[in-house]
């Protein structure tokens, strides 16, 4: 009976030392489109940045600003809710639309809140250890007109082995001074999984 | 006669079937990558106000939407509609106005690594992607 079950840990260790010996890592091609489990990935996020990011800097609000004012609009990111049944991090295409806008040249962002505080705890920190010439001026942030923010919502429909997702994402851009929505952008990303 | 009948009405369905399937199979090559342009033949093309350059990226979604961006970061983003040979955009237009305008292109080769739109709405000009 101890032989038996000595025999069967030992062909239980050799399976799970088989299993990790089999492991395979490949280098793929970030821009690779791969869906594993059906969930979100980062082919949806791309998918996302990419559009918001073609739809918000071809729109009119920008034009508008831009002739109205002489310059290019100060935009600031707020929250993007997410409303959705599973964990998804906003922050991957909220970054990729800070970048365009900052490397386009045609929008200026400044920092979030939750950046801003730390900023503002080194300029006050400049104050007292920096020297005179090239101390930072307290109060003297630049000032946005307009901050984006959105939400992520997802819808569930299943049956047996089959499984549709639906996520929409939607982004707004609002005059901060007037509180007017300038600008929507909303993306629908819709998958059909099969166990 | 029945069956010439029988036998037209079953080529007719059969021809439309693959019609549509070669399509289906155009749309999802050109919705399968991020295009780059390569080159650009007609030089009033490359003196719009939205110029096309080498280097300008196009892409097609699966919701039938598109992106393209040129070399300025001028960004034109729209729905695209595919009608045989003939790709449409229809895009906001780029004065500042809510008027939606068009482009039409005829595609002239479309394989998984060569797109060839030729421009139909003035300026005229032919524009490679890869």
């Amino acid at each position: 009976m101890n032989s038996i079950l000595k025999g069967t840990v030992a062909i239980v260790m050799m399976l799970v030392l088989a299993q990790c010996a089999s492991r395979q890592v490949t280098r793929i091609d970030p821009n690779s489109q791969t869906d594993l489990s059906g969930r979100w990935n980062d082919t949806d996020s791309k998918q996302v940045a990419e559009e918001m990011i073609s739809d918000v800097l071809s729109r009119p609000w920008l034009v508008r600003f831009t002739d109205a004012n002489s310059k290019p609009p100060v935009v600031i990111i707020g929250e993007v809710l997410n409303k959705s049944h599973e964990h998804i991090a906003s922050e991957t295409f909220i970054k990729d639309i800070e970048r365009e806008f900052v490397n386009s040249g045609k929008v200026r962002v400044v920092e979030n809140d939750a950046f801003r505080e730390k900023l503002r705890q080194e300029v006050a920190s400049q104050q007292v250890n920096a020297t005179l010439e090239t101390r930072k001026r307290v109060a003297a942030e630049l000032g946005a007109d307009y901050m984006m923010f959105g939400t992520i919502n997802s819808v569930v429909d299943q049956y047996k082995n089959q499984r549709t997702v639906a996520y929409k994402i939607n982004l707004e851009l609002v005059d901060l001074q007037s509180t007017e929505k300038v600008w929507i952008g909303d993306k629908e990303i819709k998958k059909y999984i099969k166990n | 006669m029945k069956h010439v009948l029988v036998i037209g009405i079953l080529l007719l369905a059969g021809s439309s079937t693959f019609a549509q399937s070669k399509s289906q199979k155009l749309e999802s090559t050109l919705t399968s990558k991020k295009w780059v342009c390569l080159d650009v033949k007609r030089k009033k093309l490359t003196k719009m106000d939205f110029r096309f350059e080498v280097g300008n990226e196009l892409s097609f979604s699966i919701d039938k939407k598109f992106s393209f961006k040129n070399n300025d970061y001028n960004y034109q983003s729209g729905t695209w509609k595919m009608d045989g040979k003939f790709l449409y955009f229809f895009y906001n237009a780029m004065d500042g106005s809510n008027r939606t305008e068009s482009m039409q292109y005829q595609i002239k080769k479309l394989n998984s690594s060569e797109l060839r739109l030729k421009r139909l709405t003035s300026p005229k000009g032919k524009l490679v992607f890869k």
